[in-house]
């Protein structure tokens, strides 16, 4: 990645200024691509001195500054006391803590990547995003939604519930991008994610009309819920594979959730 | 742009181009423990310390280093040497390529981990690839190091 | 036993602290910051004819130096093997071609000030490209209409067999015959016939291939670079730019690890070319993704194996047939190819009919060149699953089949004699073989009688054991050469100048505690330099498993010839009627039956400082070639737990147990052993290289080529076996790359053993491994 200017605005508004006029400037998030990505830019829009990196708890919410590293987050008590360790486990693979240390929650979320697995993992969660520009956006329309693209994410909001949650993923290599990443949560009702597809992950229509009474009937809901993703090909594995794959760690995560 | 870097306690004045890495900078320096590997943050030799936390200085930008304490190897010193003589004592040294920064991320790991295990320490440790050793004979030191049976 | 001072115990490697500390100290690390930046334009297409190529636009970015196209550097085909001479590999490279051959071939050097400079004019670089067919399949590589070498000038210094015009790097037929074949399989009560596919696998050493030249005050090219092997390095320099030897010094500062890859000549012409061209010193530093794509791989191999056994499971015939992928060019293709056939065939010597022939073949994919292992790697995977497979037909344990069959001190193999590295071999008799006690020792460690060959210990978890054996070289007969020199110092210490080539192995310690024990005294009196075309003595390099054996040898020698001149000296100055009056223990020379006496450090400065006319520098020197390559031997045990409905595999365990002669420095040599080990199992399980359909390398950085981390991997176990071979120095045969052979074949047998599914091919991939299951099921 290579830009000419490197700015650290005053305050978010003037951020979000830059980025609009700009149409060649980007918001720097962990930079985690930095020599990964041979995208050009005019200017660099630091956010690093704006105070976006807390985790703060209130009776209802979490709040996770988009700065927050991804290593905080693994590590946070507030988050590691709700929803049972379901983002620690999503992220603590993730290639070494000098990188998570470096990642940020923010660049996770906003460059929306098929290996995420946090991703995965917030989708089952009551989630949602806050914009400087658009406000508040619920955490599931906008992984799948491509409109919001000059716009500056500046905290995720995720309600506290009471239930169970389970991540579940295969990955050869334990450093390695995952093959297939699969989160459930049990609070309202059942949410289950399928992610690593190598697609982006993806909320389960029929999950919360999933009534199972007992563990003889996981195995068959898992198959069901399988059975509405599309899976494909890439470098870690086939799309036969993932779909071959796919109930067995659906069926693993729900049984942990429903024990 | 010009900046002003505190490295090892020491304050260097530096006129940097606005998108390079710390990396790059701190080489540039003479801070040649900082090594480059693999150009994608994966390999972990270009580890050092940004306010005692361990971080790729190849993806780390210069520019946001203003204002925050560096520490590599050089900055450790005899702080270091315990950590040394646990990996040299082992013969796990090896090619020394990734030595420094699994020094760095080691000396990182030893204030952190309130009750260090077997598996802590290698999660801790994984982001650091070594090659040459197969990783058996730097646990062997660092468990000493850090008092894990 | 015997009884040592200095080598079988475990110090420290002599740079260790320094590099842990981050001594200035690799190539990149002595670079002056001024150096010209270089750079490659490389080939997008996997093969292609250069119509066209202007580089106007380019030269005018400010900041450019030097810009150099295949019609600017001489045009004389070299191999960049890095092996020695006349080199067995085709020569088949120029600098720069109007052909490319690969995705990642090199279309023009590019050099200025600065990195950004010289990326910018990459881009304005006009290309116009005539896109060829490639040939991307290696089984399809012979007689492919698209010639990947049409040029008229390629020839091979040795027979290869080289047949450019049909793809053929070479041949070898018709030569590694004994007894008939397929009249002995006829006659076997069990055969088994299978065909089993290696794929290529990255060296991997943390340091990307990096080189920097500047001119000396002599006005000579000197240049600075991760290499394995100086002085090939500086005769290929030579050849490739038809300059004396005189005019070129090479220079090995510490080495950020190799494994076979910096065997090969990299950037360093690349950076010689553009320095003599402008005066300037210059720096060609890889990136990870240059180091991937457009360096060296591990050669792709497939073996058709033929196994024949009667009853009592004494191995009657043993043939295997190798086609072999060398990429566009041919580095190494003769050579791992042999190596396949010689470290595997003499390995059950019971045999009455063993047959090895194939062919090696150009594809348009990244050349293939040397990594541990070299062939043989390849081949312990085909073999030692077959071994299993004809187990299984003869209902025997494979570990009792092994005992059976394989090779044991005081025994031989025909193969020894027939075939070499490159042409004929050396009959050798294996003074030294431990392999037996390998074997039970191991299957000792890993409990194998209570857990062969598997248990179930959850629905969907199966834990199984597999195993394999293994043998490689130490060093080449009678081609490679070392040299060490030993300098005395005032004060008494002695420098230690070898040829031998440090690049991360700890061979520098290793040496010096040769020598040390060679001359009597304790290694902190050694100061090793290693090494410089200049100023250390000749070596071939650290390869083909050398160094301990080979330039041990040389230190060794060196270090008696030092301690029998210092015994001349000393006898001169204590005035002894007989040098054998003269005794030396703990630096001080005593004369016997008597209270004279003279230390070390006292006779040093005497010999520069104060004896007059008997002043004078003592200097000692030893070089060595070997007739023997004596074969160092393992075996590979493993425990994987197997998740059956995901076909992922955990390795709990993995035991190596080692006959390689005396451990020098036991340490060491155990890191070596556990990190060849990681590598293998790396390539059992995680490492492949993956092309797209055109050709394009798909894995070409750290994200998406995953080596092992630590977390992979719960426990490697290595032990050494009490051996002792007479040739090497100390008893000392060779480790580096043992430790390596034998992961594939132990885990696709533990696959086998826990579920019944036979993998022929590697990565065993979870993937492969739950596909296999469902077949069966």
């Amino acid at each position: 990645m290579r830009f000419e200017k490197f700015v650290q605005p005053e305050n978010l508004k003037t951020a979000l200024d830059i980025l609009k006029k700009d149409s060649n400037s980007v918001i720097l998030g962990g930079t985690t691509f930095l020599r990964l990505s041979d995208n050009r830019y005019s200017t660099g829009i630091d956010l690093s001195n704006l105070k976006l990196d807390f985790i703060k708890e209130n009776d209802h919410q979490i709040e996770i500054g988009a700065y927050t590293s991804l290593r905080t987050i693994e590590t946070d008590p507030v988050i590691n006391k709700y929803f049972g360790n379901l983002l620690p486990k999503s992220l603590e693979n993730l290639i070494g803590i000098q990188f998570r240390n470096n990642a940020t929650i923010g660049g996770a979320i906003f460059s929306r990547l098929g290996f995420s697995e946090i991703i995965t993992a917030l989708l089952v969660l009551d989630c949602e995003l806050e914009f400087e520009e658009n406000g508040k956006i619920a955490f599931n329309k906008f992984i799948s939604n491509w409109n919001i693209k000059r716009d500056i994410l500046t905290k995720i909001i995720i309600k506290k519930k009471k239930g169970k949650s389970s991540y579940k993923m295969l990955r050869n290599s334990s450093a390695d991008f995952t093959i297939l990443s699969v989160a459930v949560s049990n609070f309202d009702s059942i949410k289950i994610a399928v992610g690593t597809r190598p697609s982006i992950a993806k909320l389960s229509q029929k999950a919360a009309q999933l009534k199972i009474s007992d563990n003889s009937k996981i195995d068959e809901a898992a198959k069901l819920i399988a059975k509405e993703f599309n899976f494909g090909d890439d470098l870690r594995a086939k799309s036969d594979y993932r779909k071959k794959i796919a109930p067995v760690i659906v069926r693993r995560a729900l049984q942990e959730v429903l024990k | 742009m010009i900046l002003k870097l505190n490295i090892n306690n020491k304050f260097y004045n530096t006129n940097i181009e606005s998108d390079e890495s710390l990396l790059v900078v701190l080489r540039h320096l003479g801070f040649k423990s900082v090594k480059k590997g693999c150009d994608t943050g994966t390999c972990g030799v270009c580890s050092v310390l940004i306010d005692g936390k361990p971080r790729l200085s190849c993806q780390f930008l210069a520019a946001r280093a203003q204002g925050h304490k560096i520490t590599t190897v050089e900055g450790l010193g005899k702080k270091a040497d315990a950590i040394i003589d646990a990996i040299v004592n082992e013969g796990a040294d090896q090619c020394g390529y990734c030595g420094p920064s699994l020094v760095l991320t080691t000396y990182a790991m030893k204030k952190e981990l309130k009750d260090p295990t077997v598996n802590k320490i290698k999660h801790y440790l994984a982001g650091n690839l070594c090659r040459c050793s197969g990783y058996e004979g730097q646990l062997r030191g660092i468990k000493k190091y850090m008092g894990v049976k | 036993m015997m009884k040592f001072k200095e080598v079988k115990h475990s110090i420290p490697k002599v740079d260790g602290r320094g590099l842990l500390k981050g001594a200035s100290a690799y190539t990149d690390d002595l670079t002056v910051n001024s150096a010209l930046i270089v750079k490659l334009l490389r080939s997008p297409y996997a093969f292609a004819k250069i119509k066209s190529i202007d580089t106007k636009k380019a030269q005018k970015v400010e900041g450019i130096e030097c810009i150099l196209t295949y019609k600017d550097v001489p045009r004389i085909p070299i191999t960049r093997a890095g092996q020695g001479y006349p080199e067995p590999s085709p020569k088949d490279k120029f600098i720069l071609d109007n052909y490319v051959r690969y995705v990642g071939d090199e279309v023009a050097i590019i050099a200025g000030t600065t990195e950004k400079v010289v990326e910018d004019a990459m881009k304005l670089i006009e290309v116009d490209y005539e896109i060829l067919e490639p040939v991307l399949d290696f089984e399809k590589a012979e007689g492919h209409k698209s010639v990947i070498h049409p040029e008229k000038e390629i020839y091979s210094m040795f027979p290869l067999g080289l047949d450019a015009r049909n793809n053929i790097a070479c041949s070898y037929l018709d030569t590694m015959i004994v007894g008939d074949m397929d009249k002995t399989l006829a006659e076997c009560d069990f055969v088994v016939k299978e065909r089993y596919y290696t794929h290529a696998q990255q060296q991997t050493a943390m340091e990307p291939h990096t080189s920097t030249a500047y001119i000396d005050v002599q006005e000579r090219l000197n240049i600075i670079t991760s290499t394995q092997n100086p002085y090939h390095t500086r005769r290929i320099i030579g050849e490739a730019l038809n300059k004396p030897l005189r005019d070129i010094r090479v220079i090995k500062p510490r080495i950020g690890g190799g494994f076979g890859a910096k065997q090969q000549i990299h950037n360093d012409i690349y950076t010689a070319i553009v320095t003599l061209k402008t005066g300037k010193p210059s720096k060609c530093f890889y990136t990870r993704k240059e180091v991937n794509e457009s360096s060296f791989t591990r050669h792709q191999m497939r073996f058709d194996i033929q196994l024949g056994a009667n009853k009592d499971g004494i191995i009657q015939a043993f043939d295997m047939q190798l086609l072999s992928n060398t990429g566009a060019y041919g580095e190494h293709s003769l050579t791992t190819f042999m190596v396949a056939g010689s470290k595997l065939l003499p390995m059950y010597n019971k045999t009455k009919a063993i047959r090895f022939e194939g062919k090696v073949v150009y594809t348009n994919k990244c050349s293939a060149g040397a990594y541990r292992g070299y062939g043989a790697i390849q081949a312990n995977f085909a073999v030692e699953s077959a071994i299993r497979e004809l187990a299984e037909k003869l209902k025997m344990d494979p570990v009792e089949l092994r005992l059976k069959n394989c090779i044991k001190e005081g025994e031989t193999s025909p193969v020894f004699q027939v075939m070499g590295e490159g042409g004929e071999g050396i009959a050798q008799i294996m003074e030294s073989c431990k392999l037996d006690y390998c074997i039970k020792r191991g299957r000792e460690l890993i409990g194998w009688n209570k857990k062969y060959p598997s248990k179930q210990i959850a629905p969907n978890k199966i834990r199984s054991v597999g195993t394999a054996i293994a043998m490689q070289g130490s060093g080449i007969p009678l081609l490679d050469m070392g040299a060490a020199v030993l300098k005395l110092n005032d004060d008494g210490f002695f420098n230690l100048l070898v040829g031998a080539t440090d690049l991360g192995t700890g061979s520098d310690t290793v040496l010096s505690q040769i020598a040390a024990e060679a001359i009597g005294v304790p290694v902190d009196r050694i100061v090793i330099t290693s090494s410089d075309t200049d100023t250390t003595p000749y070596d071939v390099g650290a390869y083909a498993s050398s160094t301990t054996f080979v330039s041990g040898n040389a230190a060794r020698k060196a270090g008696l010839d030092m301690r029998a001149k210092l015994i001349e000296e000393a006898a001169r100055a204590l005035e002894a009627v007989h040098k054998d009056d003269v005794i030396f223990e703990d630096c001080t020379f005593k004369l016997k039956d008597s209270h004279e006496s003279i230390t070390l450090k006292e006779l040093s400065e005497g010999l520069y400082y104060k004896f007059g006319a008997d002043m004078k520098q003592l200097i000692a020197s030893g070089s060595n070639t070997s007739p023997k390559s004596p074969p160092p031997f393992m075996t590979g045990f493993v425990e994987i737990e197997l998740d059956i409905e995901t076909g992922k595999i955990d390795v709990l365990e993995y035991v190596g147990v080692v006959d390689c002669g005396t451990p020098i420095n036991p340490n060491l040599a155990r890191i070596q052993v556990e990190g060849g080990i990681l590598q293998g199992i790396g390539m059992a399980m995680y490492e492949d290289v993956v092309y797209s359909k055109d050709g394009k390398m798909l894995t070409n950085n750290l994200m998406k080529y995953k080596i092992p981390n630590r977390k992979d991997v719960k426990k490697i176990t290595v032990e050494f076996a009490e051996s002792y071979d007479p040739a090497g120095p100390y008893g000392a045969k060779s480790v580096g790359e043992i430790g390596i052979d034998t992961p594939l074949a132990a885990i696709a047998n533990a696959v086998y053993n826990a579920v019944g599914v036979r993998i022929r091919s590697v990565p065993l991939t979870p993937e492969k491994v739950l596909h296999g299951i469902l077949e069966k099921s």
